[in-house]
């Protein structure tokens, strides 16, 4: 029981974080149609900033009572400013092929990865580098078993973002915005909607999840490197189609549901972590054959 | 001054030409008709006076003002409500939702009255208001698409088509609540293949062929007229 509820706990943890990524990849993939394969190094350069944010104002000294408002902040100021180098990848490398054949912007993301991960190997160089765990530590018994401290203030910390970005789409203006250029851009404009404006505002929102999901990376593992964003953004490219590409829901879900499954496949196997990816790209292949749509993916007929 | 010029316009599709020197023009309060058969040019029209396909050369004013290379987005605030080709409703939206998006411009507060006005129009969106606009009927979309247009309060009111694939009886109501928005004090421009409707409401018309205007007159001298009888009325 007690490597059940752990391997759950595992599982869902790092879920949370695929889940971050993948709604960055849902969010663009819903308003342009691109695959950002950018998106994962977006997500390891948020790890960074929020490194950067801790080393510099030497967070790991702070009491707890300066901790809690401390952490509030460090998120909103990591999302904040990948966030904005979301916006600007968006501005240099794919507004300017807005109009032109689909595999130009595509193989245009897959260059600003390869960017993105050399300029973070010439800087941060290719060895791991150590992350402090600012969560709290410890455990929450259960009796039969326990739950550690930090997954629980990971799994909280996710459901909040997710819950947000869900009413932020449903509720807000701007949220319904971008519902409508997801669906039909000429008709957008005509109701007036600016629409470079909700793209880059997709962008935005899409890095600063990500950044999340790099923090929360950074304190769950306790350590980063330059191709962080290479494997998890393909296993979180999974989820957001396992769940659906172009559902928000979907893509939280598909984020756990992979999570769980990689959790599982090595406590339970003797397989161990390189069998995982083959079980998780096995599961994108049969997913795009069997339904493509994914698990949320559903259309409305339109008349 | 006219409420809209389009003056000596020409628009192309890549290398197609799909406008040559088109020139109409819509006074304040007027409902005027532009007919032609399929491939004549009508929805390209309409898409360079909303910003969508902007004219290569020529000039659209409205009210004196050039809007020809204004983008769409903004052309709607300066009184342009366009019901494009095909309805292009949101169809994974609800009704309501729809028709908040055709308020998206309004910073006056005042778009409840403009809901009631729609609703009183057309009592079908209201009763469907929470229902996916997707699910609705052909005629109903119609109706939405109208409806989410009257919600910027716009002077002049693009229509494209409005009787498309309804069933006779919708035609009519579509275009007796064409004839109230114009008496409430909208510009029409209507495009229709329907040419009998379209001349029995407008005032004035035009006759697009091939990307040019070939006729134009009053509605009541084009409905007379041998050469527009034989090619679009069927007399």
């Amino acid at each position: 029981m007690r490597f059940f509820v752990d391997t759950l706990s595992l599982g869902i943890t790092q879920g949370a974080v695929f889940a971050l990524i993948a709604l960055g990849y849902t969010l663009v993939y819903g308003i342009i149609e691109l695959i950002n394969f950018a998106h994962g190094d977006v997500f390891t350069i948020g790890a960074f900033i929020g490194l950067n944010l801790i080393a510099l104002f030497g967070m790991q000294t702070w009491s707890p009572a300066l901790l809690v408002p401390g952490l509030i902040l460090l998120f909103a100021v990591t999302m904040a400013l990948n966030g904005l180098l979301g916006m600007a990848i968006e501005r240099v490398a794919y507004r300017p092929l807005r109009n032109a054949p689909r595999l130009a912007p595509l193989i245009t993301a897959v260059g600003m990865s390869f960017f993105l991960e050399g300029v973070l190997y010439l800087v941060r160089g290719p060895n791991q580098i150590a992350y402090p765990n600012l969560f709290p530590s410890g455990s929450v018994s259960l009796g039969f078993a326990s739950v550690g401290l930090t997954n629980l203030v990971i799994v909280a910390v996710t459901v909040v973002l997710m819950v947000g970005l869900h009413q932020f789409i449903q509720r807000t203006r701007v949220g319904r915005a971008m519902r409508a250029t997801a669906q039909d851009r000429d008709a957008a404009r005509l109701m007036g909607i600016n629409i470079n404006r909700i793209i880059a505002i997709t962008f935005f929102i899409g890095s600063a999840l990500a950044a999340a999901g790099g923090i929360i990376y950074g304190f769950y593992n306790e350590s980063i490197s330059f191709d962080l964003g290479f494997r998890s953004g393909l296993i979180a490219f999974t989820a957001a189609v396992f769940g659906g590409i172009g559902n928000v829901v979907g893509a939280s879900l598909g984020g756990f549901i992979i999570g769980l499954i990689i959790a599982f496949s090595t406590s339970y196997t003797s397989w161990g972590l390189q069998w995982a990816d083959v079980i998780v790209f096995s599961i994108l292949i049969l997913v795009l054959v069997f339904r493509p749509t994914g698990l949320l993916g559903m259309r409305v007929p339109e008349k | 001054m006219a409420l809209l010029e389009v003056d000596g316009i020409d628009v192309f599709y890549g290398r197609v030409q799909a406008l040559r020197k088109v020139n109409l023009t819509v006074d304040e309060g007027e409902i005027v008709s532009l007919i032609g058969s399929n491939g004549a040019g009508k929805t390209t029209t309409l898409r360079a006076i909303s910003g969508l396909t902007p004219p290569s050369s020529g000039q659209i004013r409205l009210r004196g003002q050039d809007i020809s290379r204004t983008p769409a987005e903004v052309i709607v605030g300066k009184g342009v409500g366009h019901a494009p080709e095909g309805r292009r409703i949101f169809a994974r939206m609800t009704v309501r939702e729809n028709l908040d998006l055709g308020a998206y411009i309004r910073r006056d507060g005042q778009t409840r009255a403009d809901l009631e006005r729609v609703f009183t129009l057309f009592p079908r969106l209201k009763e469907r208001h929470g229902q996916l606009a997707g699910t609705l009927s052909g005629g109903e979309q119609q109706m939405l698409a109208i409806g989410r247009a009257l919600m910027s309060k716009p002077q002049i009111l693009l229509l494209d088509e409005p009787s498309l694939g309804l069933a006779p009886i919708l035609v009519d109501t579509i275009f007796q609540v064409i004839q109230d928005i114009n008496k409430s004090g909208t510009t029409v421009l209507l495009i229709e293949q329907n040419a009998l409707k379209a001349l029995a409401v407008a005032g004035r018309a035009y006759v697009l062929e091939t990307g040019r205007i070939v006729k134009e007159g009053s509605a009541k001298a084009l409905r007379e007229s041998p050469d527009v009888q034989k090619a679009y009325l069927g007399i």
